[in-house]
């Protein structure tokens, strides 16, 4: 048999093999078939109109929705942190009070803006409701897999939440425009500083530096822990803004390619390199462990972290605003996002119309005054409801928070909203992460000039988003 | 034999093949088919559910693209360095352990073991806190000769040679072990009479040890040339492919696309290019070593 | 004569033992190092990373508060037991899968095998960060997502191919005549592959259950792809989540839960490394 070429063993070999990819072609054609069509009338029983949050907060209300769509069933999935959690099971414990008929199924520590939320989608299973960052969220929408708030509302209740964050989720592109989610919080990152080592905040960098020199020398502390050799440019930003560039300009183009960019990141390779008063080889983990233990005098967060910082510093721990940038007289104006409560697409999730009803009324009241009042007070998250917003300050002017040196801090805090730029939300701002990252880390590692790398980072962006269009 | 027997025979035999066969369709043919297809596609996070069919541009894309060279070299870089030291490592500390006068081999054995007993992603996690500039035990050391800090993880040559290092920590104990097993059983008549016949300690080796232990180091040499180029951990762990993309390598670049930036079709296709490539290296790596004779 | 001649030898041999010793010795306390480092570091007060210091090295006021911490403060026993769920399901999977085929490779003369076998092989070399979107596609339309079974299979796939080619080539080496003998007796051939094979096999089969539990046991990538749920995470994805994400994490207590983690497999290898030698040096040694 050998002499004849090929011996039976490969004939079997080769026809078990086209049997098995035979079948696997008819098995990967079989899952793929295209998905059905979403039905285009909402069929909803419930008016548009009376989706309110002052309705959601109507117990009449609550007892004609059930009546009129009966038993329902949503699945969300909950990105809280802990102490944020504590705010959202005491509302969702008063809202399923009030809502009897609609079950809400939670899924908890789900990491934010995570990519198993695509997945979910393409295969039809993504929760129904979902938090998320405004520009994550923004991604997903132009992607299709969010619903368009926009025609399930009425404007007035978009005039609820304050500006900033309404516009985080407001996206006006070729694809998608429209309101996709309702915000619950403002978040931004401020100046967190050690009383221990520094008696009152700089206002402008050169008091900064000043005040550094003098912390390192006398102390023997690093006056600075901000890991630039790492970053993904969240942070940057602000700098990049003080030394007056901004990440898009005019028709949605990126505008890293300027001075701006390369005075930003030669200042802070000039403090981390030159003048050593911000340490080297930081991760976000080990620029907090060393604040929190006093090792570092300066450290630059959000108040999201405030719960850390404060157990373990108390009231030697103040906020300031981020100084303002001598070279240029500007504000270092750090990026003014929000999260808050989206809704999945029914192609991605399969929801009903019922649910997708369900599903507004938890999300409103979720973003209501009540529940955002919640967040404000067992975590401290800056309210994006204007009701909860106004009763946040007039309870800081009160000096009602305790302990009392907690007052100080949060109006540190809330003096930088002042000093803010808006977080771009456009699918574009996918890509200014992986390009600051690339270009800023091979700048600090002197792989290449502060100019090629400006140069390299807008690049980047007009490739990827050349290459996404196509 | 009659053929109808022939065939019952055979079909009984592929029975006992059915487990790994339906393992292989399912959880490899499968995916490694969708993969490819959509490779061929638009798919990705704006065309997710309706994507059409773009041929060969995505592939067009890559190579003509810097970064695919880059992340090739780089590849190679880890994998041929790994594998050298670790091989080079291997081999002299098993010629080492197999002395004959050598007391308390266990011992030294079983410590020499630590590394590979350890779990690696653990032990990543705690290397990358030792490899830090200011606080990290390594510059502490080196601190004790008078050895300035070195920015290990930041700058390209320093991060590559951690990486390097950190990979020969966690590897080095499996070669040696193949290895002194290898030695071991070379049976010591045949350097006794080479001995009488008056051959030095260098001829010894040439002649005799190496021959021997060729299939040994070309099996383990394959097994971990392949293990090593998709090995994500250790450079996720400790650099993240950084800085820049200088130490980022195909695995890891085509995990980040895929699921940071739901570029699932140039994932696919960067995964198609790199499955080719290696299957030669390995292929050519298997007729040099003549290895299959050994495993078939 | 002889007593220089053997004086030189004795000089040169007393100088081999001496450099081999000191090279033994320098390598098993590099190779020991860091595994002594984050045992140290787990019971010392050390808050942060940047309180190690050389000093830190020796044990000063140790006490077990880190580990207390992550046991109890944090959801440790949650994620044990789901990394342990995870790896029984891979083990009992991969173990039988591995079995039944490689003895069939090694005794029964199919026709094609050795084809069959080079191309599963090669099709695993495909990274696995393109494979995990349809592998969780496909697990969703079977709704397996939520439960465990979906990365179990998905592990099993991983470890299954490399383990049963294990377990081939080390049956290759048991002599065929207990079988033989057991067929001729009248036991059918999977009675002869489990009653007579499988005893015999025992070490390969250890050999490949630890495989199994390694594999689903420290996988980052694909548990991060597949689990949604924190209540579903695994060691590993609270591991990241702790040194990586949180910024609260002191580090003595990410060293705890490091040697809570590593140490029972560490024991294991370190329990079972004679046999662990004989079998990984098997491939290398020509028949």
């Amino acid at each position: 048999m050998r002499s004849r070429g090929i011996s039976t063993g490969a004939i079997i070999g080769i026809v078990v093999a086209v049997i098995v990819i035979v079948a696997v072609a008819v098995a990967v054609l079989y899952m793929y078939k295209p998905s059905p069509k979403p039905a285009t009338a909402p069929g909803f029983v419930i008016p548009i109109s009376e989706f309110t949050p002052q309705n959601v907060y109507s117990s009449s209300f609550a007892q004609t929705f059930c009546s009129k769509v009966g038993n329902v069933t949503i699945t969300v999935w909950n990105t809280y942190s802990p102490s944020e959690n504590q705010a959202f099971n005491a509302s969702l414990a008063s809202f399923e009070q009030m809502y009897p008929c609609i079950h809400v199924e939670v899924t908890y520590g789900v990491g934010i803006a995570t990519s198993n939320f695509i997945s979910a989608a393409k295969a039809g299973q993504a929760p129904i409701v979902y938090r998320d960052t405004s520009d994550d969220a923004g991604k997903l929408f132009a992607a299709g897999l969010l619903l368009n708030l926009s025609e399930y509302l009425s404007p007035s209740v978009f005039e609820q939440y304050l500006p900033t964050a309404r516009e985080n989720f407001y996206l006006n592109t070729t694809t998608a425009h429209g309101y996709y989610g309702l915000p619950d919080n403002i978040n931004y990152i401020v100046m967190f500083y050690n009383k221990q080592y520094i008696t009152s905040p700089p206002n402008t960098t050169d008091q900064l530096i000043n005040m550094c020199l003098q912390v390192n020398s006398t102390y023997n502390v690093w006056c600075i822990a901000y890991g630039t050799g790492s970053e993904w440019g969240y942070r940057f930003a602000a700098w990049f803004a003080g030394f007056g560039g901004q990440i898009f300009g005019p028709n949605n183009m990126p505008m890293l390619n300027s001075s701006a960019m390369v005075n930003a990141l030669e200042f802070w390779y000039n403090l981390t390199y030159g003048l050593h008063i911000n340490a080297p080889d930081m991760n976000p983990s080990l620029e907090g462990q060393l604040f929190t233990s006093g090792k570092a005098a300066i450290i630059f967060d959000g108040p999201w972290d405030l719960g850390t910082y404060f157990k373990a510093l108390g009231c030697n721990l103040g906020a300031a605003p981020l100084p303002v940038v001598s070279q240029t007289g500007l504000h270092a104006t750090p990026l003014i996002g929000s999260t808050g409560w989206v809704i999945a697409s029914p192609q991605a999730s399969g929801a009903t119309p019922q649910q997708l009803e369900a599903a507004l009324v938890f999300i409103l009241y979720m973003t209501g005054p009540q529940a955002d009042l919640n967040l404000w007070n067992y975590a401290h998250d800056i309210p994006a409801n204007i009701q909860a917003y106004n009763q946040a300050i007039s309870q800081l002017n009160a000096g009602q928070l305790s302990p009392s040196c907690l007052n100080g801090i949060m109006e540190g805090i809330f003096e930088q909203a002042q000093y803010g730029q808006k977080f771009p939300n456009i699918p574009a701002m996918a890509y200014y992460w992986p390009a600051f990252h690339q270009y800023a880390t091979a700048y600090f590692a002197n792989q290449t000039t502060a100019q090629a790398a400006a140069q390299g980072m807008e690049q980047y962006m007009l490739q990827q988003m050349s290459q996404s269009s196509g | 034999m009659d053929p109808l027997q022939n065939l019952n025979r055979v079909l009984t035999q592929y029975l006992y093949l059915l487990p790994i066969i339906a393992i292989a369709l399912f959880l490899f043919l499968y995916p490694v088919a969708y993969a490819i297809y959509i490779s061929f596609t638009n798919f990705n996070l704006y065309h997710l559910f309706r994507y059409a069919f773009i041929g060969l541009k995505v592939y067009e894309q890559i190579l003509s693209s810097g970064t695919f060279y880059t992340l090739l070299l780089n590849t190679v870089i880890w994998t041929v360095g790994s594998l050298v030291s670790m091989v080079v490592v291997g081999f002299l500390l098993a010629l080492v352990l197999n002395q004959r006068d050598i007391r308390g081999r266990n011992v030294f054995f079983t410590l020499l073991l630590v590394p590979w007993a350890f779990p690696a992603y653990i032990s990543l996690v705690i290397w990358s806190g030792m490899w830090n500039y200011e606080y990290g035990i390594v510059n502490k050391f080196l601190g004790l000769f008078g050895v300035p800090p070195i920015n290990w993880l930041t700058f390209a040559n320093t991060a590559w040679a951690a990486l390097i290092l950190t990979n020969l920590w966690l590897s080095f104990p499996y070669y040696t072990a193949v290895f002194l097993s290898s030695l071991q059983s070379i049976p010591s008549e045949l350097y006794d009479i080479a001995t009488v016949d008056g051959a030095s300690a260098w001829q010894k080796f040439t002649r005799i040890t190496l021959p021997l232990m060729r299939s040994a180091i070309a099996f383990v040499s394959v097994g971990g040339f392949v293990f090593t180029w998709n090995n994500f951990y250790p450079i996720y762990i400790l650099t993240g492919g950084g800085p820049g993309i200088s130490t980022d390598i195909l695995i890891v670049y085509t995990y980040q696309e895929a699921f940071s930036y739901g570029y699932y079709n140039i994932a696919a296709a960067y995964s198609v290019i790199s499955t080719i490539i290696l299957a030669i290296m390995a292929l050519m790596m298997l007729r040099v070593g003549r290895v299959l004779e050994v495993i078939t | 004569m002889s007593n220089r001649y053997s004086l030189r030898y004795k000089l040169i041999n007393w100088i081999r033992l001496g450099i081999s010793y000191i090279v033994l010795a320098i390598v098993a306390a590099i190779a020991v190092f860091p595994i002594y480092y984050i045992i140290i570091t787990s019971i010392n007060p050390i808050p942060t990373l940047a309180s190690i210091s050389l000093r830190t090295l020796l044990p000063e006021s140790p006490s077990l508060e880190a580990y207390y911490y992550i046991v109890f403060k944090e959801p440790f026993l949650l994620w044990l037991r789901n990394s342990l769920i995870l790896a029984t399901g891979t083990i009992a999977i991969t173990v039988v899968v591995a079995f039944i085929t490689g003895a069939a490779l090694s005794r029964l003369n199919i026709a094609g095998k050795r084809a069959l076998m080079i191309t599963i092989y090669v099709m695993t070399f495909f990274p696995f960060a393109a494979t995990a979107l349809p592998l969780y596609l496909m697990f969703a339309s079977l709704h397996l997502l939520n439960s465990y079974i979906g990365l179990i299979l998905a592990y099993s796939g991983g470890t299954a191919i490399f383990s049963s080619y294990l377990v081939k080539i080390f049956i290759d080496r048991i002599p065929r005549d207990y079988e033989e003998a057991a067929l001729i007796d009248g036991l059918t051939r999977p009675g002869a592959f489990f009653r007579v094979l499988l005893p015999m096999a025992r070490p390969i089969i250890a050999f490949v259950a630890l495989m199994a539990f390694l594999g689903a046991y420290t996988d980052y990538a694909l548990a991060n792809a597949f689990i949604t749920s924190g209540s579903m995470w695994t060691l590993t994805l609270g591991m990241y989540y702790l040194a990586f994400v949180n910024r609260a994490t002191l580090y003595n207590v990410l060293a705890a839960f490091s040697v809570l983690m590593g140490i029972p497999i560490f024991a294991v290898f370190i329990a079972f490394q004679r046999y662990l030698v004989q079998i990984y040096a098997m491939g290398g040694v020509k028949a």
